[in-house]
């Protein structure tokens, strides 16, 4: 607000910013007021520079270059770096069989493209396995291979899953994914497929809150609709060939999209029940998941179930959940269904007449939690430990009938980390070649050729390599590969 | 504070002094055997204690003997300096056994042998010294494994982007970006300073290829800086890094300026 500095407005009239354009009357009123430069700027509508008009950002965006914005992590996976390995046809790999794994062993193999396929569903290949190395996965057949199917793969067809029981442990990158992946493989080409496979990948997904939530109270369970319902998509995918081959046991009736459904007992398959079945993800009480289970439990007296988490530790050393009660008290892992669920199967409450149940630790998760390691009578139980790190109920129901063995996965042998590295070495990602000497910039190869009286044995240098990763890593695969291919 | 500490001072001024302990350093020589009894010797391969203390050729210690010692100590302490008897010979050992507890290591046949095989060898050395400089020029705040690391993986991505050693990829590129000549300016006193071509050798050759990889990747999107320098040396390789712009313009400069080459 300006006061009229001419005398043609009366003294208590004040001239405004707009007015002030319009006077003609005074020249001084006419004048660019002080602190505007340029003077008005038409403003005309250019959507490309007031995308970016931010008070304070530069007009124009900096595009930059390059191949992905991800991190190291995320860009060696998402980058389909796999297409550029070496193609493995040549090899000859033999594909992992329960069958003839006395002769493969200690050698690379493959998995059947059937069996590939499966676990890609189930989730069985992992993130952080480094597969951006090989066209298609390999796996290494180890002592521990040969244990699990002795131990577990046997006894499926003739023992219940209550007498079942394995759960693997070890330290952190010594291969529980691996071999988890591997006694699926094994399954499935022993029973030919005609075997059920109910995995759960990452159990932390089911406790750490990223999942909605609702109250059945018919069952005093919270369903997870969004998890069951990727989880049964998953399931449906990875077992159709046996799924579209039992015949249900009993009449189901349902509604999919204002479309009645009446699958009838011994003509309609249990795929037919998961394809149409839509209330595996209803947000709202629902029995879907409890029907699906009865029918497992039915046909499991045919068919072998084998029932297997992942990162089992992040459910059963975190049993209080990220979730809420509406007075927002903390929901605990057995009131939800798949919780509930998992801790039922665990303890052998509930039991498949044929088939086994496998559970793997993750070595990053809960190094500190003991819930897990008391039951399964690796640590001694402390009765003064804190609530946070020793879950009494969880451990006294992992307990019963018999408890859960712990089936201890060891390091690779001299012998199994020497073909390893060697399998590198023909795919061409470890480069054997002779070490650098002091001559600044020059090769012991250089200095050869300069007329040196150096003889060089890659052989040797190749056996010197493994000794020397060998004792680095002490046989971890993860410690292996980080001194093989990620120190240069 | 000043009160506590007048306190503590006192109390530990009334206390008595006490001896301090001192560690026994040659025990065996403190024992003393009843003289009229013998020690039974187990197994032939056992030496027994009196020939561990007293290795003589004596198995017992009899008056005589403890006499002897007594007197022939007598006698060392008098100022004797070269000892006579074995008596003497042993304890003048004693009282300097330094050369004689020395370990004199004889080498076997076999490690000879290895010794031999390595004759010609050159020493080697942990790293390539390319990646070396590599990380030394990444590297800030003295943090060289962190550089290390950020190298390393760069070095995987390339690998398995192209599938051929890494070093040796950082190498050619490296080898192709590094310019030969670069320009210095020398005063001549008068007006007009003279600008002279200087070759340079591998290392400031390298360097400043390095230097324009690391300008190059600041470029790229990723917030991961192994990733940058991945995609910056792959492009390198490829011929479409920045730098090779730079390196054009220093070779062109030094080609104007080629009349000064001082040979």
């Amino acid at each position: 607000m300006l006061k009229a500095a001419g005398g043609n407005l009366p003294k208590n009239v004040t001239m405004t910013m707009s007015m002030r354009s319009l006077s003609m009357s005074s020249p001084t009123l006419y004048a660019k007021p002080v602190g505007t430069p340029g003077g008005k700027k038409k403003m005309l509508f250019n959507p490309k520079t007031m995308k970016n008009a931010l008070p304070g950002q530069s007009e124009t965006k900096v595009k930059k270059a390059g191949m992905t914005h991800l991190d190291f992590d995320d860009a060696i996976r998402s980058m389909k770096f796999y297409k550029n390995g070496t193609d493995l046809k040549p090899l000859g790999l033999s594909t992992l069989n329960p069958n003839n794994l006395s002769e493969s062993k200690s050698t690379v193999v493959k998995y059947t493209s059937k069996c590939q396929r499966t676990l890609g569903y189930l989730g069985g290949i992992k993130k952080f396995q480094n597969n951006e190395l090989y066209r298609h996965p390999v796996t290494l057949v180890t002592e521990n291979t040969t244990r699990i199917n002795e131990e577990f793969i046997s006894k499926l067809d003739n023992s219940s899953s209550k007498e079942n029981r394995l759960a693997l442990i070890g330290s952190r990158g010594v291969g529980k994914s691996t071999v988890l992946a591997q006694a699926h493989a094994l399954a499935l080409e022993k029973f030919e497929k005609d075997v059920i496979i109910l995995h759960i990948n990452l159990g932390e997904q089911i406790v750490n809150g990223t999942n909605d939530y609702v109250f059945n109270p018919k069952l005093n369970k919270y369903h997870q609709p969004m998890f069951t319902k990727r989880l049964i998509h998953k399931l449906r995918l990875s077992n159709e060939e046996i799924f579209r081959k039992l015949k249900l046991s009993k009449d189901y009736t349902f509604s999919n999209r204002r479309q009645e459904f009446n699958l009838k007992k011994g003509e309609n398959t249990l795929y037919d029940f998961l394809k149409n079945n839509k209330d595996f993800g209803k947000f709202g009480p629902n029995d879907a998941f409890q029907t699906f289970l009865e029918e497992l439990l039915i046909q499991s007296e045919t068919v072998p179930v084998i029932f297997s988490i992942d990162n089992v530790n992040a459910i059963l050393d975190f049993p209080i959940t990220k979730y809420r009660k509406p007075d927002f008290s903390p929901i605990r892992i057995e009131e939800l269904e798949i919780g509930s669920f998992i801790l039922d199967f665990l303890s052998g409450e509930k039991s498949f007449n044929k088939g086994g149940i496998l559970i793997a630790k993750t070595g990053i998760i809960g190094t500190a939690e003991k819930t897990l390691d008391v039951a399964l009578g690796i640590e001694e139980n402390d009765p003064y430990a804190k609530s946070e790190i020793f879950d009494y109920d969880i451990c006294v129901k992992l307990r019963e009938n018999g408890g859960i063995k712990p089936f201890k996965i060891e390091n690779f042998t001299k012998d199994e980390t020497k073909q390893l590295m060697n399998f590198w070495r023909i795919i061409g990602s470890l480069p054997v070649k002779q070490f650098y000497t002091k001559e600044v910039d020059k090769t012991s190869e250089e200095l050869s050729a300069e007329g040196g009286n150096e003889q060089f044995d890659l052989e040797i240098q190749f056996e010197r390599m493994v000794n020397n990763n060998y004792t680095i890593s002490s046989g971890n695969p993860h410690y292996l590969f980080k001194t093989s291919m990620l120190s240069y | 504070m000043s009160m506590l500490r007048n306190l503590s001072v006192q109390l530990v001024r009334s206390a008595p002094r006490v001896m301090a302990v001192r560690p026994v350093l040659a025990a065996p020589s403190f024992i003393r055997f009843k003289s009229d009894s013998t020690i039974p010797i187990t197994t032939e391969k056992d030496i027994s204690l009196t020939a561990q203390i007293y290795p003589i050729d004596k198995e017992t210690i009899t008056e005589e003997d403890v006499d002897e010692w007594l007197g022939s100590l007598k006698t060392l302490k008098s100022g004797k300096s070269v000892p006579e008897s074995p008596t003497e010979a042993y304890l003048s050992h004693l009282s300097n056994p330094a050369p004689f507890l020395k370990e004199k290591f004889e080498p076997t046949e076999e490690q000879l042998a290895e010794v031999e095989a390595y004759s010609n060898t050159s020493i080697p050395i942990l790293t390539d010294p390319t990646v070396e400089n590599l990380i030394n020029l990444i590297m800030r705040h003295g943090k060289k494994a962190k550089a290390q690391k950020i190298v390393s993986r760069a070095l995987y991505i390339i690998h398995l982007k192209i599938r051929k050693d890494p070093v040796e990829i950082l190498k050619e590129t490296l080898d192709k970006l590094g310019p030969l000549v670069t320009t210095k300016s020398f005063k001549t006193g008068t007006a007009k300073s003279r600008i002279v071509p200087i070759p340079l050798n591998r290392r400031q050759r390298n360097r400043l290829a390095i230097t324009w990889i690391l300008e190059g990747s600041s470029k790229k999107k990723s917030n991961d800086l192994a990733v940058r320098l991945a995609e910056e040396i792959i492009s390198a390789y490829e011929g479409k890094s920045s730098g090779y712009d730079k390196k054009a313009n220093m070779h062109k400069t030094a080609m104007q300026q080629r009349a000064y080459i001082q040979l």
